[in-house]
């Protein structure tokens, strides 16, 4: 059982080349790039669409837990492991969110890769997004957002489809480990992928400790580390801590 | 305010002549052919002045001729028009009661004096037509209802409010005369109650002349506010209370214990014996009707009364649906068609017996019950005659009666509820105050109706009796909030962004005095979320394709292919899951999820008070004068067994040897080592109902997680609650009485409200209420990324964040300290400086086991989510140590 080890400032636990901060996101300071999944902007317009009447929150939510991400190592890409936003067919002022995002992150030199997810494939997705030299994929004639990128060896891809990579970087799930009162965000991490936990407060967690996960994270091999707050604890192989949990 | 309620007491014969002969010939003609023995003493209270034009609420008890009592006179009055060639097209009766299936009853109920009165008249058909508008109306009926309107309109609050949105209906209001509003006293407490005045006021507004207003209720303890409930804050009402027909003999109340003297509680085994109880009642009955507490328990009678009352276990493919069995499960989740053919079936004959959580407790006609069973407590003796009053629906015959108790806890609460039911102890009805909730819904319903002015609105609704204390700031911010105008978070959009929207979808503009609807989509939601019924999301059952009723849908989130649970009384097994629909098919054979969600009825708080009480004088009796006397005295006083009364005996002994028996005002503080867990249970009994209870564990809570910085659970229940803490420092004297303070009650139970769940789960209802977030969203476009608790989790805190003072945060906390906590009874108990007794023990008391580990519980959070998970890490890793890597 290894503790967070401080590599780059507090908090942060080291996974092979990988750092997992406890914000969500996984660095890889070789490649400088860091990666997130399932950030679900133009969350509260999908709501409005479907006509809740709440809060503007998103955008703001997303910038403020990627300032710290972004310094904690030089980063000069930012991968979203698909579901950038949240409608398949989002709306102006969705577009609008994403145009903000891509606009504060180059004003910190960073640019934005987008890979597809459940959420943002539609076509009409594709069309509503705001095309740039930060975004290159919506200029890519038909293809729209890629499906996966290679980093360091690593195949990156959302996940709601099998993937192809010998090993592989994920969202899609939205991971937590649930205890009576909170839910706090979890990785997955084994020797050939990772899962990523949604970035996203707006997600709702798949519960590593109870809930129905997918059959074959019972893997002894594959360990959840979890944070609430500003550090990361490694809770050990998932399926004996399944046992552990559901035995008290 | 012009309140003169006059009373009526007693029957005047006198009267019922006089009241028969102010009906006109055709239909006194028609009411003397078929009720010879005369009006019950109801009517003939009622039409005189109804036929005078005033105000009436009209209290009477259940099956006593109520609805003739309201009608009669204003039919009366519909035929004399008829026959001096008056009477026109238009609409002039409104006639609105909580329940739909009462308004196919009442619709059946008027055909027959509307035929026989015409036929008096030689006409073929009626001349007075009448129409029911409800949620069940199709819509074709509800075009014909629009172009042709009846002169009797039949709806519920919901889709009155539905048609005043509606520009179509505008003139239709004009021709009102009559309204009459059933079920008073089950509306009058709610916010249903409050939307319905606001409605109410609206349509009265619109009518050429104020329409007079008339009332039913059952028997309940009416003042003032019931009044004003009625007829808005600025109109006189008369008040006739009704006693019982002649000759009717009182109700009767029984009460039975599952559990043997001798017998520890075993869940089991009293169930056992409980269907065995049931079975034997429904063969010797011609209908009975038994309610249980929750629609759960309702529906696993029902299944097993059905497998073992055939005789033989269902074979796997059950009995279709359309094969009507002798026992049914009846409630509001199950769909509208089988609901009324239970109800068919129940008034036939067919069906002997029908399983119940709420939805029978109102006046629906299911013909002549001869018994009705409580299994488990009704809470309070209103409930409890309510439902008794479902049986004996004949002239002359007995409403009957008989509570089962399972523990000894609930043989005493039976025996108490009992006890004041006999003696007509009815506690009064504590009347809905303002709620912002439906406040901001009114606002959008009127705003669908057309352009309106803000001084007109707001004066419009002040009208309504709840809503007599709503002040103008609470009003302009719930249009403020509407109009997407309240302050968001700081920073929600960059600086350049403009003074973009910041809340998503605003429902009305406002300008100059005046607001509207922003566009036609949200007059659309308002039509598909009208209502303010706190409903939990649910899902859609079919059947092999057809619908059967619905599931919670937190529940139908559980499921998966092959689960089977329980339905209409049947085992069905889920096929496939979709979006919101779970598809099923019958399974028969056992259930594998038999329990969705619990729910116990608690006390009122004079019931608690009087459990309480008599706890205590039970056991001084025990101490002085011996078990077999205080048992032959129980046993007389309760109208119990002796049996039944030696359960009662054995469990005060038990607490008397284990710990001690409360007294009937102080306070009484077990602690006792943690059973599940580290720590210690801190179990504190009162003398109060569970509300104040709620307040005291607050505080309490509060006090203690602030003292040891730890997290902990409350259980709370009528007569008590507990708190563990996972900490063994043992209290002293001195530190208990601080918990006890009264000095800074209120701020304590706040901040032990805070730091729950409490308001969170709260602000879900009051939210969709207010059309905030929508039950019924834009087909296609729900979001389900968030989660069923997205509004609790997510929302409730962002809007917390953005508007502290939002009017829906006030709503909610108002909701919480003012109708789910009693702090001023905690206050004033604690304040009277109850005496306190600590004892040290070594396992939970028989007291604490029987009525407060039972309660509902919450976790209070003291620690932040990282010191909370750093402790999960260690218990858990503490334990993976030893597992095989």
């Amino acid at each position: 059982m290894s503790r967070a080890r401080a590599t780059s400032g507090p908090g942060v636990f080291a996974f092979g080349t990988w750092l997992f901060t406890p914000e969500g996101a996984a660095i890889h300071p070789g490649e400088r790039t860091a990666v997130v999944a399932d950030v679900h902007l133009g969350y509260e317009w999908a709501r409005g669409a479907a006509g809740d009447c709440v809060p503007a929150h998103s955008l703001e939510e997303t910038m403020a837990r990627l300032a710290p991400v972004l310094a904690r190592a030089r980063i000069a890409r930012l991968i979203v492991a698909g579901d950038l936003v949240e409608s398949s067919r989002p709306c102006a002022r969705t577009a609008a969110d994403v145009r903000r995002l891509i606009d504060w992150l180059r004003s910190r030199g960073v640019t934005l890769l987008a890979l597809e997810g459940n959420h943002d494939r539609g076509h009409v997705a594709r069309a509503r997004l705001p095309s740039s030299d930060a975004f290159p994929f919506a200029t890519t004639e038909g293809s729209g957002l890629p499906a996966s990128c290679t980093v360091d060896g690593w195949t990156i891809a959302h996940g709601h489809r099998p993937i192809v990579g010998d090993r592989t970087v994920s969202g899609h799930f939205h991971p937590v480990l649930r205890a009576e009162s909170f839910a706090a965000l979890c990785f997955l991490a084994g020797p050939d992928r990772i899962v990523l936990p949604a970035f996203s407060a707006n997600a709702a967690g798949c519960d590593v400790l109870a809930g129905p996960i997918p059959a074959d994270w019972l893997d002894e091999s594959l360990r959840c580390i979890a944070g609430a707050g500003s550090e990361l604890l490694d809770f050990g192989p998932l399926p004996a801590l399944r046992r552990v949990s559901q035995a008290r | 305010m012009f309140h003169d309620g006059v009373r009526y007491p007693a029957e005047n014969p006198a009267r019922d002549l006089g009241a028969v002969a102010l009906l006109s010939q055709p239909v006194r003609g028609w009411f003397d052919a078929t009720f010879p023995e005369g009006p019950t003493p109801g009517q003939a209270l009622a039409w005189p002045p109804i036929a005078a034009g005033e105000n009436v609420l009209l209290i009477a008890p259940t099956g006593t001729g109520k609805t003739l009592a309201a009608f009669l006179a204003v039919l009366d009055r519909l035929f004399r028009e008829r026959d001096t060639g008056t009477l026109g097209a238009g609409l002039r009766c409104v006639y609105v009661s909580p329940l739909r299936s009462l308004n196919y009853d009442i619709e059946r109920n008027l055909a027959a004096p509307l035929e026989g009165i015409a036929r008096r008249m030689d006409l073929g058909v009626s001349p007075i037509r009448v129409g029911v508008r409800t949620g069940d109306t199709s819509a074709y009926e509800r075009r014909k209802l629009r172009d042709n309107p009846p002169h009797v309109l039949i709806t519920t609050p919901e889709s009155l409010s539905l048609l005043l949105s509606h520009e179509a209906w505008r003139n239709h209001w004009r021709s009102v005369e009559h309204l009459i509003i059933d079920e008073v006293h089950a509306l009058a407490p709610t916010k249903r109650g409050a939307d319905l005045a606001v409605s109410l006021e609206r349509l009265a507004a619109q009518s050429c002349r104020d329409p007079c207003r008339v009332g039913l209720s059952a028997t309940c303890r009416a003042d003032e506010s019931i009044e004003r409930f009625l007829v808005g804050t600025s109109r006189r009402c008369r008040v006739l209370e009704a006693p019982l027909p002649p000759g009717t003999p009182p109700s009767e109340f029984a009460v039975e214990s599952l559990i043997g003297p001798g017998e520890a509680p075993h869940r089991g085994l009293s169930y056992r014996r409980l269907l065995r109880r049931l079975r034997r009642i429904i063969g010797r009955h011609r209908t009975t009707v038994v309610f249980a507490n929750t629609r759960a328990f309702a529906e696993k009678i029902t299944h097993d009364l059905r497998t073992s009352l055939v005789g033989c276990p269902p074979s796997t493919d059950a009995s279709p649906p359309e094969q009507q069995p002798i026992v049914a499960a009846h409630h509001s989740a199950l769909d509208a068609r089988r609901r009324r053919t239970i109800e068919s079936g129940l008034k036939s004959g067919e069906v002997r017996a029908v399983v119940t959580s709420t939805s029978l407790e109102l006046g629906v006609d299911i013909g002549t019950a001869d018994l009705t069973v409580q299994v488990g407590l009704p809470g309070g003796v209103s409930r409890c005659v309510q439902r008794v009053g479902r049986s004996g629906h004949r002239r002359g015959a007995a409403s009957r009666g008989l509570l089962l108790a399972a523990t000894p806890a609930e043989l005493i609460g039976a025996a108490i509820t009992a006890r004041a039911a006999r003696a007509a102890r009815i506690e009064p009805l504590r009347p809905i105050s303002v709620a912002l909730d439906v406040v901001c819904q009114q606002i959008v319903g009127m705003a669908c109706a057309g352009e309106q002015s803000v001084e007109d609105s707001f004066d419009l609704m002040r009208q309504a009796g709840p809503m007599a204390g709503l002040s103008r700031a609470d009003f302009d911010a719930c249009l403020a909030f509407l109009a997407g105008d309240l302050a968001a978070p700081a920073g929600a959009f960059e600086p350049d962004s403009g003074p973009g929207p910041r809340w998503t979808a605003p429902r009305i503009w406002r300008r100059g005095g005046r607001f509207g609807i922003r566009n036609g989509r949200v007059a659309r939601w308002f039509r598909s979320n009208v209502g303010t019924i706190a409903a939990e999301e649910s899902a859609r059952v079919l059947e092999d394709g057809v619908a059967v009723g619905t599931l919670e849908a937190l529940y139908a989130e559980r499921l998966a292919t092959g689960d089977r649970f329980v339905l209409d009384g049947r085992a069905l097994e889920v096929r496939r899951l979709d979006a919101g629909t779970v598809h099923a098919t019958a399974a028969g054979g056992e259930p594998s999820l038999p329990r969705w969600t619990s729910d116990r009825q608690s006390l009122s708080s004079e019931l608690a008070g009087e459990l309480a009480a008599f706890r205590s004088e039970a056991a001084r009796s025990l101490a002085e004068e011996g078990a077999a006397t205080t048992r032959d005295r129980l046993a007389a006083d309760l109208d119990l067994t002796h049996s039944a009364a030696a359960v009662i005996v054995e469990l005060l002994e038990a607490q008397e040897r284990r710990s001690e028996v409360p007294s009937a005002h102080g306070l009484l503080l077990e602690v006792s080592p943690n059973p599940d867990g580290p720590g210690l249970v801190y179990s504190f009994h009162a003398p109060l109902h569970r509300a104040a209870c709620e307040a005291l564990a607050r505080a309490v809570g509060a006090r203690l997680g602030c003292r040891f910085g730890r997290n902990l659970t409350l259980a709370v229940a009528d007569l008590g609650w507990s708190v563990r803490l996972p900490e063994d420092d043992v209290l002293d004297d001195d530190d208990i009485r601080r918990l006890l303070d009264v000095d800074h009650l209120a701020d304590d139970v706040l901040e032990g409200v805070d730091r729950g769940e409490l308001l969170a789960r709260r602000f879900r209802h009051v939210a969709a209420t207010a059309l905030m977030v929508l039950r019924n969203p834009e087909p296609g476009r729900r979001v389900r990324v968030g989660g069923l608790n997205w509004v609790s989790t997510r929302l409730f805190p962002l809007v917390r964040a953005a508007c502290p003072d939002h009017p829906l945060l006030r709503q909610t906390r108002h909701e919480v300290l003012g109708d789910l906590l009693d702090v001023p009874a905690a206050e004033r108990w604690l304040a009277s400086r109850p005496p306190i007794r600590i004892r040290s023990l070594a396992g939970l008391s028989p007291f604490a086991a029987a009525w407060i580990e039972p309660g509902s519980s919450d976790a209070l959070q003291f620690e932040s989510a990282g010191d909370a998970l750093r402790r999960l890490h260690a218990r858990l890793t503490a334990g993976a140590r030893g597992a095989p890597r």
